[in-house]
């Protein structure tokens, strides 16, 4: 394979997978709110 | 869209309605071969029916239209509402052959909830279909949430004028690129690099909770679609409640939660542009009426003592109210637990987190998050010029990919859609309190129906009179083509009845 | 004599009017899906009957077993075998070609159960098969065959026409 197919495949490849680990952690973090919302809660009762 | 319409408007029409047909057909090819891996002889043979049937209308139409004129605006607003319903009702052949079926309409019912990732369904005896009806369902919902017409766009059409505008026609309006080509194939790489990475995942999950391997990675394929999709169908009726596994459940909330952002979030993250994600308006929006909505929904449940701790009432409130506001309607609480345990509170904010719903451009509905936005936004420019001196220019801004000025015209757009919506959730209401059912329930129902979430509190089952059963379907079908398309498809049969008449008078 | 005699009666008729009210008292209510979601708060921590066929997908776990039992159209209820309770053979799970074994349980039902995080199940305390599975029919219809030779050779028909004549473009 050309090396700079190879290259752009690669930065391709890490793009995407950056992408899904920002959106992921940031969905990961809503839902650690939720739970810290709910903790709360019943810290409060 | 006062204008004579002509022969070859027909033809435009009959033959793109026909290449969506073909696509459907050759979709039900997966279910078929699916049949026969798992050795269910009569499903496949329901299935090479079906796809036979599917295909030959498909063709037909296709052969009888056939033109080389790109379709126009008008056009595609019409072959966008009447693909939907050529495809609603070819899909329920399935369905209707299986015998789990009260009706044709349920059919055509649970056909249009799937496409419309509704996910509200009255089939009967989910818990003893086939692999085979069990894999359509699903890929129903997924091939409705990437919108039927893409999927005819990127195997059957080359790249023309006309093909982008049958996108816009199905409500997904963000200019990403100007080829529509490349937006289609863009949103189906994202979507089939996630169909991987979550079956994968929550086959692994299943597998560790106890699920046979050769099943496992079917149930992370079918529970994966109806995420992803914002759809909400599982393959059995407790829906998540059949695995009893928070790692599932969290797994899925985090696919139908991603499922629920805007197509042009995704590219803009996956391009590089990952700061969006705390800029969007949208995803602002979604956070601040989710986290205040889930303590509004806590306090319901505290103060009715629901849940004995912490940990139950983040596993079944939190799920439940993302699950609304992201318009999936998966649920893991028996579906009259709204009634007998939430209660009144609790179910009126899990309706509105319902009608909020989730991004624009994605397998959502709803108000759409941008419109929310815009709408409070423009609320809060007005205050501000009220509050200012009489010379002071004053202008709003909201950030979506770009930063955006806040026009009259941009707020009043997003307004007239809100009211359309409320519009359908309150007729449905009506129409369901006339049928006996009580405010609440017939309010949750109906909203869950016109922002095509899916979570039902008991009033959708094949029992429910006709009407609501009608009047639910065109709420799911209108909410999801956003009125548009639809006004389009209602205006442009009338004015051909009267350009048939004008023309038989000048003859 | 009589004495004796009247003595038995009585014995008798106490036995016969204690009995029932004993064996009703110690019987748990055979229960519903619906039955038990419907009317959660007044079935929590009560000891049930609960009968269905078992769903596909036994679940074995660390600190028991999950079964899904069918009890009707659409209606399903999870139930949890924990370690400790005697778990009999299940010969049929249900599938599109098998007939699941139908399985008597009884156990304590929970509207909120703690232990699972909120969710509504039964923990068994004993389990019983009723009535093994069995193969399904799903026979082929012919019929069925005939219209799916018939629409596939319309179908070839036609996708021949289209893909033979040379795209029209609009002649009128």
């Amino acid at each position: 394979m050309e090396e700079r197919t190879r290259t752009k495949r690669m930065t391709s490849f890490r793009r995407d997978l950056l992408g899904m680990l920002t959106e992921v952690a940031f969905v990961g973090s809503l839902i650690g709110l939720g739970f810290l919302i709910s903790w709360l809660f019943f810290m409060g009762r | 869209m006062i204008r004579r319409v002509w022969r070859e408007d027909f033809r435009i029409i009959g033959y793109y309605t026909g290449l969506v047909t073909i696509g459907v057909g050759l979709l039900m090819l997966v279910p078929m071969v699916t049949s026969f891996v798992f050795r269910e002889w009569a499903s496949a043979l329901d299935f090479a029916i079906s796809a036979a049937l599917t295909l030959l209308v498909g063709y037909v139409l296709a052969l009888v239209s056939r033109t080389k004129s790109t379709p126009g605006l008008t056009h595609a607003m019409v072959i966008a509402a009447g693909s939907w319903l050529v495809a609603m009702v070819l899909s329920g052949v399935p369905y209707v052959l299986s015998g789990h079926m009260k009706s044709f309409l349920d059919a055509c019912f649970d056909t249009l909830s799937g496409y419309t990732t509704t996910g509200m369904f009255l089939l009967q005896d989910l818990d003893h279909i086939s692999q085979g009806l069990n894999m359509w369902r699903h890929l129903l919902t997924y091939v409705g949430g990437q919108g039927i017409v893409v999927l005819a766009l990127t195997f059957l059409i080359g790249s023309t004028g006309g093909a982008f505008k049958i996108m816009v026609g199905e409500g997904k309006e963000e200019k990403l690129e100007p080829n529509v080509r490349h937006i289609a194939v863009l949103i189906w790489r994202i979507s089939l690099i996630y169909l991987g990475v979550g079956t994968v995942a929550l086959g692994l999950i299943a597998i560790a909770n106890g699920i046979k391997p050769s099943l496992a990675f079917f149930h992370g394929a079918y529970v994966f679609m109806s995420a992803w999709s914002t759809g909400g169908f599982a393959p059995y009726s407790q829906n998540m409640l059949y695995y009893h596994s928070s790692a599932m459940e969290i797994a899925s909330m985090v696919f139908f939660i991603l499922g629920s952002f805007n197509f042009a979030l995704h590219y803009a993250i996956w391009s590089g542009n990952r700061k969006e994600i705390l800029r969007n308006v949208e995803i602002v929006s979604f956070t601040i009426t989710l986290l205040t909505t889930f303590s509004l929904v806590c306090l319901a449940l505290m103060q009715r003592g629901v849940y004995p701790n912490a940990v139950a009432l983040f596993r079944r409130g939190f799920f439940q109210l993302v699950s609304g506001h992201t318009t999936t309607g998966q649920s893991n609480i028996y579906a009259r637990t709204f009634v007998r345990e939430w209660g009144p509170l609790g179910m009126l904010v899990t309706t509105i987190v319902m009608a909020i719903g989730a991004s624009a451009a994605s397998t959502g509905g709803g108000f759409k998050g941008l419109r929310m936005g815009i709408i409070v936004k423009g609320i809060a420019t007005d205050i501000r010029k009220l509050l200012s001196p009489e010379r002071a220019v004053v202008t709003g801004h909201y950030h979506h990919l770009y930063d955006h000025i806040l026009t009259d015209g941009v707020v009043k757009s997003a307004a007239v859609i809100v009211v359309l919506y409320v519009l359908i959730y309150v007729v449905g209401a009506v129409v369901g309190m006339a049928c006996g059912y009580p405010m609440a329930d017939a309010l949750f129902d109906s909203v869950s129906a016109g922002s095509n979430t899916g979570l039902s509190c008991g009033v959708t089952q094949a029992g429910m009179p006709t009407l609501l059963k009608i009047v639910y379907m065109l709420e799911m079908w209108m909410g999801r083509l956003e009125f548009l398309s639809v006004f389009t498809l209602f205006g442009f049969i009338a004015t051909s009845f009267r350009s048939m008449r004008l023309r038989k008078v000048a003859a | 004599m009589k004495r004796l005699f009247v003595v038995l009666t009585v014995m008798a008729l106490a036995v016969l009017i204690v009995a029932p009210v004993c064996a009703s008292a110690g019987q748990p209510p055979l229960l519903s899906t619906t039955e038990l979601v419907e009317n959660s708060y007044k079935w929590d921590g009560q000891t049930v009957w609960f009968k269905g066929e078992v769903l596909q997908d036994l679940m074995v776990r660390e600190d028991g077993t999950w079964m899904n039992l069918s009890d009707g159209n659409n209606t399903a209820m999870g139930v949890f075998v924990p370690k400790g309770v005697a778990m009999p053979a299940i010969s049929h799970m249900e599938d599109y070609r098998t007939v699941g074994d139908v399985v008597l349980i009884t156990g304590v039902f929970h509207r909120v159960c703690v232990q699972h995080e909120g969710e509504t199940d039964i923990h068994a305390v004993t389990v019983t098969v009723l009535t093994p599975g069995s193969i399904k029919a799903n026979p082929i219809h012919l019929d069925r065959v005939v219209w799916f030779v018939v629409l596939s050779g319309l179908l070839g028909l036609v996708m021949w026409l289209y893909y033979r004549k040379p795209a029209r473009g609009t002649e009128h």
